[in-house]
Formats: structure tokens, C-alpha cells, sequence
């Protein structure tokens, strides 16, 4: 049954590859043609010419006589000789933009505003005017129409981007092709003028790439996307690529981890919106990228994987894994109509990257080289004036710091290191007409503030393009390597991190001392074991002295319990293009992405007891990721008439996963010893009663047919119509799995500037609207959950028995995902005034809810498909140019996104335990204060306390006497039953504003951008309160005391001050009072600082040098939370907006160098 | 050419059409890739019996959870074991408001109900409709563990789910048994799988789950012996709402055959959880979160028990060398003030359900009661004390141990806070002595059987808790912080724990149905039904 699938694809794979000739998109290479034709209309000329290149023509048909007639004789010829030719016949001009021709009428002049130049009066003066026109990078644009502003005086760029013509000095030299920002240049008395021209980024996306590859006008798309291309996301790199797209997008969200460098981050498009996944997908020219995470923190002690009291563990993710220089262009479809086409795994939008490609011609070496220094920016504030509550003796003393004035000495700032990050990359890029080669290699490599923390990545990566069979078959192979490794990431949580140790050392002993001897020798087992303040394993009092899981010496941490997360990674695709005819073409695609991710986490004989065995405690984690897809595409494009065309795509794919295909092979912490021989890590080592081991596999296929069609009338109208029917095997055992699942988008667009005459400031406008349905599978075996499942934990193997499955009488259903948006698009004064502009509401029903079933029933859970998640935003983008002369340039742009997000409903009345207060869980509270529910009627990543302060009805807090200390203590409430909403962290608007300045050959660019509104909540804060080691106790006790209006119910009596320590212990600690320790997430930052001066250097074999300064993270303009509101403990759905002894944000300035040849 | 490019548009096309159909078609093994491999089906679990043994064996384990360890710490260690005043936690809890001082904490108690819900019924409810007229012996076995199980959480909240589980009402809900309701159930349960097993024991019937038991060995005898004392316990429970049900039930139980439980070496209910630790020594020894309580320092150390030194150790550093216990539902500020006193003695990995021990002090209160076949009280009382010495291996001791008819329980001190002190005279220091007396009051031969039972029992707080709260002794100390605001009177001591958040919103009508029954509000104030003190 399996193979018949595959088969029927394989063999139209194969097919497509070995049939007869085509054509492909192309770069910007020299490309020669052969083209004999007689008395033909242009029209057929220029479709003739783009299935022989793989060009395309772009062309204003009210503009140009489409009917005139041509004749050519060209063999083996230059595209620009054919192009000279054609233009010689026409009079057209001819501009290359990579695999663009664009086709104006000659002497268009703009009506460039620029202050008119008085001639001295000396009369005309004639002369030779000559010069070179070359890109930002250096390399000369061929086809520029250089002008004499004024006049219909002008000539064309050739080959090598240089010109000449006939002007008057003084006169002013207007430079202009597609992609680039028109230039003017006065004509000084040497006659020579060269010009750089800047990329113009608005006419780049002037095509952008959408849905399964489709590359479309962006001025017919029906939805709102963002294209950002490779240098800006280069320009100032961060070691996970897609935290690069912080503060340059609209609606973006993106969360890192609070693990350092490397780690993973949480991307989100126009809010959550799903109980199950929120993350978009990410489609790698043009095939699915797995993006899978292999770790992520579950609760606040930092557990993953189900595997308890371990570390936190950030498994990094999929998307980090891609070499930020590779990059060509990135594509961010946000809304579920611009992704309808991918069906059920974008319902949470798309993330398009497209690839670098080998260029035929010379070959071009680039070189980029960036270091980066990276120091701590945000510590949590504390104190160090008040030392150990009780004094150490007999037992180690109080691990709280409530005693008296000992001015100990700051330990925790030398602590951290400055970390360092190189980031160097060579590309090559070369080949022939017929095949082009791209090879890259980067390699990224850290030392992280935490001391021994270390990063390292190297990635490969080879690029064949193929053209064959007279050109009507391309093919194009890619395969990716990634080698990463990463030791002592931080986990976040409380446990194995050497944070807690090292922010709650008692104020007063001798850091020095346990730094510099965090193990000793013990002579009863005649080997070191650590040494912390309340670790002492040669004392004979053993049980006063074997410390407390909360706290261990920072260094054994480091460097007794060191964790290593290594990933090996390949990437690899094959796409064949075939060109049937002129107006049709069929493209078939595979791609095999696997990894292989192995943690271990080593912690030597000595950790503490409640986390390790007495002979230490091995884990030892595997997972593998497999994901195979493969389609076939028909495209149609053809025009009906004069005023009607039509595109049209129908295909099929395929999509097989294999995901987090884990093994787990470990030492249990109660065991005892744990391991048979201390301190060797291995499997053999594990002790029989020891063992824990877990086994587990998703397994998923998807199956889809779809198509589309796009009619456009006129040029100023188009209509979009997309239909995609999905088959998932997570539906079997249910009848959505035979009927699959159908969904739609419809979407229109109309470009008011072509259609009607506006005031002539307005250059582009247009206004469009779109639909869409989406529908998301579920989760792998929740159809038909096994009757029993097996785990081995401390050696015992035993099956247990399952009692979660869906709700008896219902089959799981699809999540269904309905959006709207609509939008306007609008270029003003000669395209220096861009703003688009997005109105969108998502509303997401049959949400995948997990109900607690009546335990009567004989199950614990019921699953079923219920309720609706809605948001609803808007996005603008600004971009100005504000300032523009010879040598000067200002580029402005803001992008502004507001996102309200609520549960309408998730409550199903018919359902018991389904009732409106009924939660889904994204982390559960334990036996701590954060706890995060969807709920109805909240928001999505709602933060719940469990504790609160008791107040009577005049507001003043409530206090009791406690009999031990007899001094007062607040009243505290429990709130079991009713946990209270406390905030949420995602926040109310974003804004990012990014600004370039240019120079001659010197480049300032900047980006500050905020996150306004939203609240996180600190348990750091909260534990440090508890211990007496942060600054706000200190100044309490400074103060003489907190000061309270409260009230002794007990006896009748008004209290005004508490003692600080009764206060701060009471309100603190892990299970605090969350609604104290929730902040303000409010933060705007200079995000991103980048200088680069272009060296003066002339040299044949030397293209471009370029030196700058980089800065990322720089400082906050603004931030009241103790920790960057930006970092969270974890990635996936749950601990988000918390900190829980995460690493520090750091900030990080470097230099970089880049090399062209 | 053109044409040709037509001809291979059509071939190509109507590839696409066909591997789209092959693809439609392909749904088939969608099944396949949608099970889990790792997960069991009851066909692959059919060897051996596994099917049955197995969740039994699950059903066994989780009478006292036994993995992962903190919810055994929360399913009983943090109410009841500190309830009977076995122990007490020197860890300030949640800023030290918790269960401990009588404020419930949902995300606790919730396992008290969930783990027998999902670990206990469930498996066994699975055994019973599989095994029925087919295994009748592992039927029976199902049933006696059940019983076992579930009269723990009727005996904690009352009213449970029980004969009319899964079983689903027209609006959703699951009905709940009364707590009569559940004790007949119970009786049933108990008296049809002592007939069943019997016939199979008196037939010599292969035995058939011995792989699984890790008890007795698979021994049919056995069982029904720990069956007739377990129906002996329930039956003296309700002895005081219900004498006439009660005298039925226990008299059946006196008067079969293989009669109860009674050798302290052999006899006593432990499940061998090995390779696993016992929850106790990990929440005691690398946790540090469970140290002995101010009674039992009170009764060992007064009566010179030698079980003190096999149950716990002596103090640490600041009042070390002598035994020292917490008194209940203290102010706590930091763990360190108290986490230097007694700790519990590593124990084997074996979690004790029942004791011979017990099957004797239950036959002694039997015999106040003069139901049939219960022998003497005063012989059955001093065979108690024997089994549990036995158990113990000081049976030396036994001798001077029954005739001590001077040592009295301890005041209390608490070297650290003296607010918590029990000084003599105190109401709630007991001054019951150990010998038998035969001319003392029923209530004082009751106190003194109950006292005896209470020290047998450790570290069983769930069934000392019981006991308590029906006889109120052995004489316990109220908390001093008392967080209930005003839901639990303090020198009433807390009754029964309320029913968890999630039945209110999943099985709302019955858990309403339910309470009514109780006749009082779901606080931990309210007596369950057998409790008339």
C-alpha cells in the first residue's frame, strides 16, 4: 500500500527529470542565445526568448506596441547583444534585474525633484561625459538609462556598467534601471562620472516569492507578505538567523530562549493561535523545512522530556541551523490566505527563504568574517551589605541572607565572562551556461559569558544548477550539512544551573574560596567531591551538610555536571523543471532532511543528593528527524486576450515525518548509587535498579492535491481563487481520514493607480482584500491512543495502563482557521513615501482541547475539537526616504503591528468538564507560583498565581502574629480552586524603526524597536526576595522596614510596618505571590548598529572590501522588568513571559569584514 | 514540435491525475503510520497472562504510589501520614500555608483522587470484565485489590465512585455510592472473591498469578486471609454507625476457615517494590522533607519502645543523640529550624499495606464487642504487640514490654519554638499505659488496643488516620496554626480532605449529590459517615 504512493510519484518524478528540454529562472549571469526569427511580433519574441533563458519580460501594454514586428539572426550571442538588437529595431530599453527584463519606453523622463542647478552663464560646454554605474557590492550594472535631466539627451549602460554620451558640465545626469533607486549626478568639468547605485528595497519585492515557490508581481498579490532580503538579515548576525527578523517586520514575534547563544527561538505571525502549535512553517526554496525542537523546558524546575529533576534542557531548533550568508531573500506570508496553499502546516503562516544560486561567469569568491564580543546587559539587582542569617558552625548556617551588616564583596559580576562569537563565511559562486555551481562554508563559533559554555557550528553547503535538453529541463540539486555542538548550554529552571548558586550565595563566606575549591578531597570514598557552603561530603554530619536542590557551587555545575547537545544535520533537494510549452511548464520536487541530535548531561559523584545519585548521574538522550516530501506542479500561464490572462497550479505532495524518534537511556535520581563505577559515563555504567529508559516516535503523512488560479484583467485587477484538499494520517480510525479535509482562499486586489488617474504625487496604489480558510491536522495517535504504554523507570519495565482518549461518541476533527484581511499599498512622492497597511481577524475554531473526563468514566482525559481562538491586529509599514542628495542618503522605515488575542470560546456546554472555567494547560503550577492556562474568555499565554495576599474590604492587607517570631506576617490566600489571572506577556504593540544612512563609501545603519505592553513575571526575583539577596531587601531593611497599611484581624489593630524578612520571606521564594512579581514588559531597545566603510582599493582580482562595526542589543532605552521581557525559559507553548534564573541578556559590538573576489 | 510538446503536456498530465488517484487511494495505511509502535494493544499483551497480571500489578503499586515518588508524597505523605501524627514536614510548604495547617492545596490533593482513578479502578475494572467466568481467580484477585485500594479514598473522602463506575448518566455524570453505599459494595466485593478463592485454594488449583504477586507469592490462602482481615477492618470501621452490619461482616471474617492474618514474620501485606526505593527514603533522606512526629516521640520515647531505633533515627546537631519529632501544623519560617530532627530510618523497598499485627488488635476490639469467634481481648491485644516485636525482630523485648503498666507518654517540648510545647496535665497528652488492664473502662481497653494498633501500623498513615478520626485515639496534638479560617475546629482535628477541583467542573450534579450525603459542606470539617465522634 505504501509503495503504491510512492511509486506513482517516483515515476512522475522521474519522468518530468528525463523528458525533453526546458527552461529555468536564471541570476544575473552572462546568458548567449541562439534566436532566428522573421517578421514576428515582439510580443512572441519576448516568449520565445524567456522559455530559451528563462527571462522574463515585463512590459507595460498600453505602453509598448506589442504587435510590432521583428526580425533576428543571432547564434550563440550575448542576451545584451540580442537585447541591443531588439532595441536598435524598437526603440524599447532593455533593463536586467537577475532574471528580470524590464522593458520601458525610451525617454521617460522622471520628475525628479532636484534643486535646479544654475549654470554659470558661461554658455554651453560641451564634452565627453563618461563613467562606470556599479551596485552597492561593486559590481557594474549593465543597461542603465543614464539621462540629461531635461533633455531627451541619454544613452544606455553596456556590459561592463560604463557609458559615455554628450552633455554640458553642470548639467545634471539622471541614473535609473529597475531595482535601484534613481540617482542624479552634476556634471563636473572632468567629464567623469561614476555612480554607485543603491538597491531600491521596495522594487526588490517588487516580485516576491509566494505559496509553493510561485513567484508573483507583488502588486497582484491579494495579502499582505514582507520580504526582506540576505544583507539586512547579514548585516548584523545573531548565531539563530531568524532573531534577525526582530524589529524589521510587522507582526513578527519572536522570543528567544533564555539559554545563550544558539538557542532556539519562538516565532509567532499575528498571534497564537492554536492550543497545539503557533509557530509557522519554514519553506526552503520551496520545500518544508523540518523545524523541530528536540528539548524544551516544561515546568519551572527546568524539565524536559518528561525525564525528571534534570536540568532544562533547550534543544535548539531547525531553523537555526541555516547559514545566515546563504541567504538570498527571506518571505513571510503571514496570514493563512497567503499560505492556504501549503495547507494544514501553515495555518500559522509561512516563512519563505530562497536560497542563494550558483552564477554562471567568472568566478566570484566572497569572504565574511565577523567577531562580536558579547558582556553581560542585564543582571538581577542585588545586595550584598547584609550577611547569613545564621552564621555557619556546627550546621553550615541559613541559607537566606537576613543577618547583619558584613559588606561582602560583589562576587557575581566577575563571574560572568565576556563571550565571544566569530562568525566567518566563505561563499563561491561560478559556472558555466549550461551549469552553475553556489558552495558556501560558514562556521560559527562561541564562547558564551557562562564560564566553559562554548558553541560551535559548521555548515556546508553545494548548489548545482542544471540546464539541459535545449535548455527546457533545469534541474537544481542542493545539498546542506550542519555539524553544531554546544556544551554547558544553560538550562534554565532551578535545577543543574549554576545560576541559583551563584545569586544566592549567604552574603558574608568566602565565594573566593569555593570558586576557586569547588571540589575537595574526600577520604572515605579516596576521591573529590564538591565543596559548596552546605555541601561538605568528609563531614561527619552528613545530613546537615548535603546542601539543598536549589543551590550548588556554581562551578561544579559547570564544570562537574557539563551537558553537551550535539546535532549532525543534511538537508538535501531536487527540483527538475520542465517547460512544456510556452504556457506551461511542470516542476516536480524531493527533499530528504534528517538530523540526529544527542544530549548527555555528565554529573560527577558530589551533585547534589535530591538531583544525583552518590556515583553520579548519566542521561543520555537520542533523537532522530527524518522528513521526506515530494510534488509535482503543473503551472499555466497564459493570456486570453487582450485584456484577460490567467495563471492556473495544480499538484500534488507528498510529506512524511518521522519526528522526535527518541531514545532515552538514563540514570534515575533516587537510585542508588546510580552508576555502578562513580564518574564513568556510559550506558554499561548504569546500575540494573537504576535504568530509565523511553522510547518514542511520531509518525505523520500527509497527503495533498491542490490548485489555484489567478485571473488578472488588465493589469489592474486580479482575482486569486486557491483549493487544497488534505489526507493526514493523524485522522485515521476517523472518517476525515478517507474524505481528508478541504479548505479555500479567495482574494482580490485592485491597483487603483493603474486604473484610475490619481494626483500625480501618488505613484502606486492599491487596495485588496482575501479570504481564507485553513485547516490543521492533530496530534500524531490522539485519533486511537494505544491501550497501554511502557516505560522502564529505576529498572522496573511495566506496561500502564491508558486512560486518555478521545471523547466517547466524537471523531477528532481538523482545527479550522478562517481569516480576513484586507489592505492598502500606497508609493508617494517618487516612491519615497511607501506605506502598506493590513487589517486582518483570524478566527481559529475546533481548537484540540484536552478536557479532564469525569474519572468515573474510566478515563482521565477526553480529547475532542472545540472552541474558537481569535485575533484580530493591524500592520503598517512605513518607508521613507527623507533625505537624498549626491553623496547623502537617509532611509527611513517603521513597521508598527497590534495584535488582540482572545479566547472566545472553549467550552463545549454538552460536554462535561468542558464547562467555560475548564483550562488548557500550557505549563501546570506544581508546587510553584507560575502557571499559564488557556481559558475562555482570557487571552492566549494568560499567567495565573495561585497564592495572593489577603486584603480586608478597606483595602488594607491583612496580617497575623506568628507565634515563633511574634512579630507580624501577611495574610495569605491559596487559591487552589480558582487560580487568578495576573497578566499576560505578549504584548499590546510592537514597533521597530529602522534607518540606513549612506555616505559616499561609508554606511550607518541602526535599528531601535519596542515591545509595548504585556507583563512577565520574575521567579528570580521572587527566590532572591525570599533569600535576602536581592537590592529591593536591602533597602527595605536600610528603610527600617516595608512599609504596610495593614490590619490584625486577631486584635483589632493597625499595623504600618512589617519586618522585611517576615514580608519578603512570606511573599517570595518559588511559590511567591505571582502578582507581586509580575513587570511591566514594556522595552524598547537599540536592537541592531552597524557601520561599514567600503575600502578605497583598487585591484583587478579585488572586487569589494568592506569593514564595519556591528552592534547588536546594544542598551535599553527603556525596560522595568528585572530581565529582557524578550527572553522566556522556553520555546514551545508553555513558560512564556518567565524567567526563572535564565541566562543574562547580553549585549554585543564587534567588527566585520567582507571580501569580495 | 508543437505537437509533440501537446502530446508529452498530456502524457504528463495525466501521470499527475494518476498519481493524485494512487495518492487518494493510499489512505489505507494511514492506520499503520498512526499507531504508535511503542504502545501495547491488549492482543500483544495476551502471553502469559500479561493482559491480566499486569495492570494488577499497576493496581498494586499504586495502592501507596510508589513511583514517581513526589506523588506519593502528595497522595499521602503530606496529609495523612501527618494526619496520624506519624510525621511531620520541617518544609515550609508554599510560604507554610498548606495541607499541614489545615489549607488545603488542590494540586495536592488532586493525586489523592486521581491516582486510584487512573491507577487503581481503570486496571482493575479492566481485569474484572476480561477475567470474569474465564480467570476467576485473577477475577477474585482484582476485586480483593480493588477493595483494598478504593476504601482507602472512600475512608479520606467519603461518598466515592464506585458500583456505578463507568458507568454515564444521561447528563454526563458518574453517580457516586454514599460511603454505606460503598462499604456494602465492598463487603460484596470482598465476600464473593473469599469464596472464589477459597474453592480454588480447596480444589489445589495451579496458581496463576504468581509471577504477578509480589505479596504472597500467588498463594490463593494467603489472599484470603489478607481478604477476611481486610473485611475484619472494614467491618470494626463502621462497628459504631452500623453495630449490626458491622457484627455480620467481621463474624464472617472471624469464622472462615483460613482464618485472618497472624504470623508477624510471614503474614504482613508488603509489596516488594524493588528494584524502586521506598518513597519514604527519598522524601525523608535526600530530600529532607519528612521528619517524626511530636506524638510518636511522645509514645516511643515514654513507653521505651524499641521500635523507636527501627523507625527512626536520632536528631541532628542541635538537639542531637536523642529522639525529637515536629508537632503538627506549626509556624514553620525556614526549613532549617527543624530539619535537624528525626529522621525516619531508611526502610526496605517494601510498602506495607496491612500487618498481622492488625489482624490481631482488630480481633481485640472484636472481642469487646463479644462478636463470635473472636477470642479473648486481652490474649489477642498482647498477640499483637507480639506480632509487631516479630515483625520487628525484638521479640526479646516482648516480655518486659506487655508487663510495663507504669510508662506513660512524654510531654512535649520543641527545643525551638516553645509556643509548641505539650506540658503535662494537656487534655491531649495521653496517659494510657501499656500493660493490659482487664478491669479497666471499654474506653480506656479501647484506647489502649487503638494506641498499640497505631504504633504496629507505622508507617501507614492512612489507615492510623482512619483509626484516629473513628476512636479518636491514641490521643493526637491539635495543630497550632490553623489556616482552615474556621472550616476545621482545631481541637476537632481534620476530618476528610475535599473532593478536587476537577470533579466540580467535570461530574458536577453527582459530586453535588454526593456532598449532600455527607451532610455537611466539602471542608475538611465535616465527618464522613462511619466517623460519629
Amino acid at each position: 500500500m505504501y509503495a503504491c504512493c510512492t511509486v506513482g510519484l517516483v515515476l512522475a518524478l522521474q519522468l518530468a527529470v528525463l523528458g525533453p528540454a526546458s527552461a529555468a529562472a536564471k541570476s544575473q549571469e552572462d546568458i548567449s542565445v541562439s534566436i532566428q526569427v522573421k517578421n514576428k511580433n515582439i510580443e512572441d519574441v519576448f516568449a520565445t526568448l524567456s522559455a530559451k533563458t528563462g527571462l522574463s519580460f515585463h512590459y507595460d501594454k498600453s505602453e509598448c506596441n506589442v504587435k510590432q514586428k521583428i526580425t533576428l539572426n543571432c547564434v550563440n550571442e550575448p542576451l545584451e547583444e540580442v537585447l541591443y538588437q531588439l532595441s536598435t529595431q524598437t526603440g524599447l530599453k532593455f533593463t536586467r534585474k537577475n532574471n528580470k527584463i524590464i522593458v520601458r519606453l525610451p525617454g521617460i523622463a522622471g520628475n525628479n525633484a532636484l534643486k535646479s542647478v544654475t549654470l554659470d552663464g558661461k554658455g554651453s560646454l560641451v564634452i565627453n561625459v563618461k563613467g562606470t554605474v556599479k551596485d552597492a557590492k561593486g559590481s557594474p550594472i549593465p543597461g542603465v538609462t543614464v539621462m540629461v535631466k531635461g533633455t531627451n539627451n541619454g544613452t544606455q549602460t553596456g556590459p561592463g556598467g560604463t557609458y559615455s554620451l554628450q552633455a554640458n558640465v553642470g548639467e545634471i545626469l539622471v541614473f535609473r534601471s529597475m531595482g535601484y533607486n534613481i540617482k542624479e549626478a552634476i556634471i563636473p568639468t572632468s567629464g567623469l562620472v561614476d555612480v554607485v547605485l543603491e538597491d531600491n528595497v521596495k522594487a526588490l519585492s517588487e516580485f516576491v516569492v509566494t505559496a509553493l515557490g510561485i513567484q508573483k508581481k507583488s502588486k497582484e498579490l491579494t495579502y499582505a507578505t514582507q520580504q526582506l532580503n540576505g544583507d539586512e538579515l547579514s548585516k548584523v548576525k545573531d548565531a539563530n538567523v531568524i532573531n534577525s527578523l526582530a524589529g524589521k517586520a510587522a507582526g513578527v514575534t519572536i522570543t528567544r530562549s533564555a539559554s545563550g547563544i544558539g538557542g532556539s527561538a519562538r516565532v509567532v505571525l499575528r498571534g497564537n493561535k492554536s492550543t497545539r502549535e503557533n509557530q509557522p512553517l519554514y519553506i526552503i526554496d520551496g520545500v518544508p523545512m523540518a523545524n523541530f525542537s528536540p528539548a524544551q523546558p516544561t515546568d519551572v524546575w527546568g524539565q524536559a522530556n518528561g525525564i525528571a529533576v534534570t536540568g532544562g534542557r533547550d534543544g535548539g531548533d531547525g531553523i537555526s541551523n541555516i547559514n545566515p550568508d546563504d541567504i538570498e531573500t527571506i518571505n513571510i506570508l503571514k496570514g493563512a490566505s497567503a499560505a492556504a496553499l501549503y495547507g494544514s502546516q501553515a495555518a500559522n503562516g509561512v516563512i519563505i527563504i530562497t536560497t542563494k544560486k550558483g552564477k554562471s561567469g567568472r568566478v566570484r569568491i566572497d569572504v565574511s568574517s565577523d567577531f562580536t564580543v558579547e558582556s553581560v546587559m542585564k543582571l538581577p539587582e542585588l545586595q550584598y551589605k547584609y550577611g547569613q542569617t545564621e552564621k555557619p558552625g556546627a550546621t553550615p548556617g541559613t541559607p537566606e541572607s537576613w543577618g547583619e551588616v558584613v559588606n561582602a564583596p560583589n562576587h557575581v559580576d566577575d563571574f560572568f565572562n565576556k563571550g565571544n562569537t566569530w562568525n566567518n563565511s566563505i561563499s563561491l559562486s561560478g559556472g558555466s551556461e549550461k551549469a552553475q555551481t553556489y558552495f558556501s562554508y560558514s562556521n560559527t563559533n562561541n564562547k558564551g559569558i557562562l564560564p566553559s559554555s562554548e558553541f560551535k557550528r559548521h555548515t556546508l553547503n553545494f548548489r548545482e544548477s542544471l540546464r539541459l535538453l535545449n535548455d527546457k529541463l533545469t534541474v537544481d540539486a542542493n545539498i546542506t550539512f550542519v555539524n553544531q555542538k554546544s556544551h554547558n548550554r544553560l538550562s534554565p529552571g532551578i535545577y543543574y544551573n549554576p545560576l541559583p548558586g551563584l545569586y544566592l550565595f549567604p552574603r558574608g563566606q568566602d565565594f573566593d574560596d569555593y570558586a576557586t575549591h569547588f571540589e575537595g578531597f574526600v577520604p572515605s570514598r579516596n576521591f573529590d567531591l564538591q565543596r559548596w557552603w552546605n555541601i561538605d561530603y568528609s563531614n561527619p554530619d552528613a545530613d546537615n551538610w548535603r546542601g539543598r536542590d536549589d543551590q550548588q557551587n556554581p562551578y561544579w555545575v559547570l564544570y562537574r555536571t557539563a551537558s553537551d547537545d550535539n546535532r549532525d544535520r543534511a538537508m538535501t533537494s531536487i527540483t527538475a523543471k520542465y517547460q512544456l510549452t510556452d504556457w506551461l511548464n511542470v516542476q516536480a520536487r524531493g527533499s530528504f532532511d534528517k538530523s540526529y541530535d544527542q544530549y548527555e548531561l555528565k554529573a560527577n559523584a558530589g551533585t547534589q543528593i535530591v538531583i544525583a545519585p552518590a556515583n553520579g548521574r548519566y542521561i543520555n538522550e537520542k533523537e532522530r528527524n527524518t522528513q521526506l516530501y515530494a510534488d509535482l506542479i503543473f503551472n499555466l500561464n497564459k493570456k486570453l486576450s487582450e485584456n484577460w490572462r490567467i495563471g492556473a497550479t495544480v499538484g500534488t505532495s507528498i510529506t512524511d515525518t518521522k519526528m522526535h524518534d527518541r531514545n532515552m537511556v538514563g540514570v534515575n535520581q533516587n537510585a542508588s548509587p546510580g552508576l555502578e563505577y562513580a564518574n564513568k559515563f556510559s550506558i554499561a555504567n548504569i546500575q540494573a535498579n537504576a535504568l530509565d529508559a523511553q522510547h518514542s516516535i511520531q509518525r505523520r503523512q500527509l497527503q495533498a492535491l491542490f490548485g489555484s488560479v489567478q485571473v488578472g484583467l488588465k493589469d489592474y485587477l486580479f482575482l486569486d481563487l486557491t483549493g487544497r484538499n488534505d489526507w493526514s494520517s493523524t485522522f485515521a480510525f476517523t472518517p476525515t481520514m478517507s474524505s481528508g479535509f478541504f479548505y479555500y482562499s479567495a482574494g482580490i486586489t485592485n491597483v487603483i493607480s493603474d486604473m484610475l488617474s490619481l494626483p500625480s504625487f501618488i505613484n502606486f496604489a492599491k487596495i485588496r482584500a482575501s479570504y481564507a480558510q485553513v485547516g490543521n491536522d492533530i496530534a500524531p495517535y490522539s485519533s486511537r491512543p494505544g491501550q497501554f504504554s511502557q516505560q522502564i523507570l529505576s529498572g522496573v519495565g511495566r506496561v500502564t495502563f491508558n486512560t486518555r482518549t478521545p471523547l466517547p461518541g466524537i471523531y477528532m476533527k481538523p482545527e479550522k482557521n478562517e481569516s480576513f484581511e484586507i489592505g492598502f499599498e500606497t508609493r508617494m512622492f517618487d516612491d519615497k513615501v511607501n506605506l502598506d497597511f493590513t487589517y486582518y481577524v483570524n478566527n481559529n475554531f475546533n481548537q484540540y482541547m484536552e478536557v479532564p473526563a469525569p474519572v468515573g468514566s474510566g478515563y482521565t482525559i477526553y480529547y475532542l475539537n472545540l472552541g474558537n481562538i481569535r485575533n484580530h491586529g493591524v500592520e503598517a509599514m512605513l518607508t521613507l526616504t527623507p533625505l537624498r542628495t549626491n553623496n547623502f542618503r537617509w532611509n527611513s522605515s517603521f513597521n508598527f503591528a497590534a495584535n488582540r488575542n482572545k479566547i472566545v470560546k472553549l467550552s463545549d456546554p454538552d460536554v462535561p468538564g468542558a464547562s467555560p472555567s475548564n483550562m488548557f494547560t500550557l505549563t501546570q503550577f506544581g508546587v510553584n507560583m507560575y502557571g499559564s492556562f488557556i481559558r475562555e474568555g482570557g487571552s492566549w499565554g494568560d499567567i495565573y498565581a495561585n497564592r495572593e495576599l489577603a486584603y480586608n474590604d478597606e483595602g488594607q492587607l491583612l496580617v497575623k502574629l506568628n507565634s515563633q517570631t511574634n512579630r507580624y506576617e501577611p495574610v495569605i490566600n491559596t487559591l487552589s480552586q480558582e487560580p487568578k489571572k495576573v497578566g499576560n506577556p505578549n504584548p499590546d504593540f510592537m514597533l521597530g524603526w529602522n534607518n540606513s544612512f549612506d555616505y559616499k563609501d561609508l554606511s550607518v545603519s541602526f535599528l531601535i524597536d519596542g515591545r509595548f505592553g504585556g507583563k512577565v513575571m520574575s521567579v528570580t526575583q521572587s527566590v532572591l526576595d525570599a533569600y535576602g539577596v536581592s537590592k529591593v531587601t536591602a533597602n527595605a531593611r536600610d528603610n527600617g522596614g516595608v512599609p504596610v497599611n495593614a490590619f490584625d484581624v486577631e486584635n483589632d489593630k493597625a499595623v504600618s510596618s512589617l519586618d522585611p524578612r517576615d514580608y519578603y520571606f512570606n511573599v517570595g521564594g518559588r511559590a511567591g505571590i505571582g502578582e507581586l512579581y509580575m513587570y511591566d514588559a514594556t522595552s524598547i531597545r537599540l536592537r541592531e548598529l552597524a557601520i561599514s566603510y567600503k575600502l578605497p582599493l583598487k585591484a583587478k582580482w579585488l572586487r569589494d572590501v568592506r569593514l564595519g562595526i556591528i552592534g547588536r542589543n546594544l542598551f535599553f532605552f527603556k525596560c522595568d522588568a528585572p530581565f529582557d521581557p524578550e527572553l522566556s525559559m522556553g520555546t514551545g507553548n508553555g513558560l512564556q513571559g518567565i524567567d526563572v534564573f535564565g541566562l543574562p541578556a547580553t549585549r554585543s559590538l564587534g567588527v566585520n569584514l567582507k571580501v569580495g573576489f | 514540435m508543437k505537437k509533440n510538446n501537446y502530446k508529452s503536456t498530456l502524457k504528463s498530465l495525466g501521470i499527475a491525475v494518476g498519481a493524485a488517484c494512487l495518492l487518494t487511494a493510499c489512505t489505507k495505511n494511514f492506520e499503520n503510520i498512526n499507531t504508535n509502535p511503542y504502545d501495547y494493544s491488549e492482543e500483544e499483551l495476551a502471553k502469559d497472562f500479561r493482559y491480566l497480571g499486569d495492570p494488577l500489578v499497576q493496581v498494586i503499586n499504586n495502592v501507596y504510589s510508589v513511583d514517581p515518588v513526589w506523588v506519593a508524597q502528595v497522595q499521602q505523605n503530606l496529609n495523612a501520614d501527618v494526619y496520624s501524627g506519624y510525621m511531620m514536614s520541617p518544609t515550609p510548604f508554599a510560604g507554610n500555608v498548606n495541607n499541614l495547617n489545615y489549607s488545603f492545596i488542590d494540586g495536592w490533593n488532586t493525586n489523592i483522587w486521581s491516582v486510584p482513578y487512573t491507577n487503581i479502578m481503570p486496571p482493575s475494572k479492566f481485569v474484572i470484565d476480561r477475567a470474569y467466568g474465564k480467570f476467576n481467580d485473577f477475577y477474585a484477585w482484582a476485586k480483593i485489590l480493588r477493595v483494598l485500594g478504593m476504601h482507602r479514598v472512600s475512608d479520606i473522602y467519603g461518598p466515592i465512585i464506585y458500583s456505578h463506575y463507568g458507568e454515564i448518566n444521561e447528563d454526563g455524570s458518574i453517580t457516586y455510592d454514599t460511603q454505606e453505599e460503598v462499604y456494602d459494595a465492598f463487603f460484596a466485593d470482598l465476600s464473593e472473591a473469599i469464596d472464589t478463592l477459597t474453592a480454588f485454594e480447596n480444589r489445589g488449583a495451579v496458581k496463576a498469578f504468581t509471577q504477578f504477586d509480589k505479596v504472597y507469592g500467588g498463594s490463593y490462602k494467603k489472599w484470603v486471609q489478607f481478604a477476611n482481615t481486610l473485611r475484619l477492618r472494614l467491618a470494626i470501621r463502621i462497628s459504631k454507625v452500623a453495630p449490626a452490619k458491622a457484627k455480620e461482616q467481621g463474624e464472617a471474617a472471624l469464622t472462615h476457615p483460613f482464618g485472618l492474618l497472624a504470623d508477624g514474620a510471614t503474614d504482613n501485606t508488603l509489596v516488594d517494590i524493588a528494584p524502586l526505593q521506598h518513597p519514604l527514603n527519598v522524601y525523608s533522606g535526600s530530600w529532607g522533607d519528612i521528619r517524626m512526629g511530636a506524638p510518636m516521640e511522645s509514645f516511643l520515647v515514654g513507653y521505651n519502645d524499641p521500635r523507636i531505633s527501627i523507625y527512626f533515627d536520632t536528631a541532628k546537631s542541635i538537639i542531637g543523640g536523642v529522639y525529637k519529632g515536629i508537632r503538627n501544623g506549626i509556624a514553620i519560617s525556614s526549613k532549617d529550624t527543624y530539619a535537624g530532627f528525626s529522621a525516619l530510618k531508611p526502610v526496605e523497598s517494601k510498602v506495607q499495606l496491612m500487618t498481622a499485627a492488625e489482624a490481631w488488635f482488630l480481633k481485640a476490639e472484636a472481642a469487646l464487642y463479644d462478636w463470635a469467634n473472636a477470642g479473648n481481648a486481652q490474649e489477642d491485644y498482647e498477640k499483637g504487640i507480639l506480632a509487631s516485636f516479630t515483625q520487628h525482630g525484638l521479640v526479646a523485648n516482648y516480655a518486659d514490654y506487655i508487663a510495663d503498666n507504669s510508662s506513660k507518654p512524654l510531654p512535649y517540648n520543641d527545643p525551638q519554638n516553645p509556643g509548641n510545647n505539650v506540658a503535662i496535665g494537656n487534655a491531649n497528652l495521653s496517659t494510657i499505659t501499656i500493660a493490659w488492664n482487664e478491669g479497666a473502662s471499654q474506653a480506656e481497653k479501647l484506647e489502649r488496643i487503638i494506641t498499640q494498633k497505631w504504633i504496629a501500623t507505622f508507617p501507614e498513615g492512612c489507615e492510623a488516620w482512619a483509626e484516629f478520626r473513628r476512636t479518636r485515639y491514641p490521643k493526637l496534638f491539635p495543630v497550632v496554626v490553623n489556616n482552615s479560617n474556621g472550616a476545621i475546629p482545631t481541637e476537632q482535628f481534620v476530618r476528610r480532605i475535599s473532593y478536587p477541583s476537577s470533579e466540580y467542573s467535570t461530574n458536577k450534579s453527582a459530586v453535588e449529590k454526593a456532598v449532600a450525603s455527607l451532610g455537611g459542606p466539602d471542608t475538611g470539617g465535616t465527618p464522613l459517615w462511619w466517623d460519629i465522634n
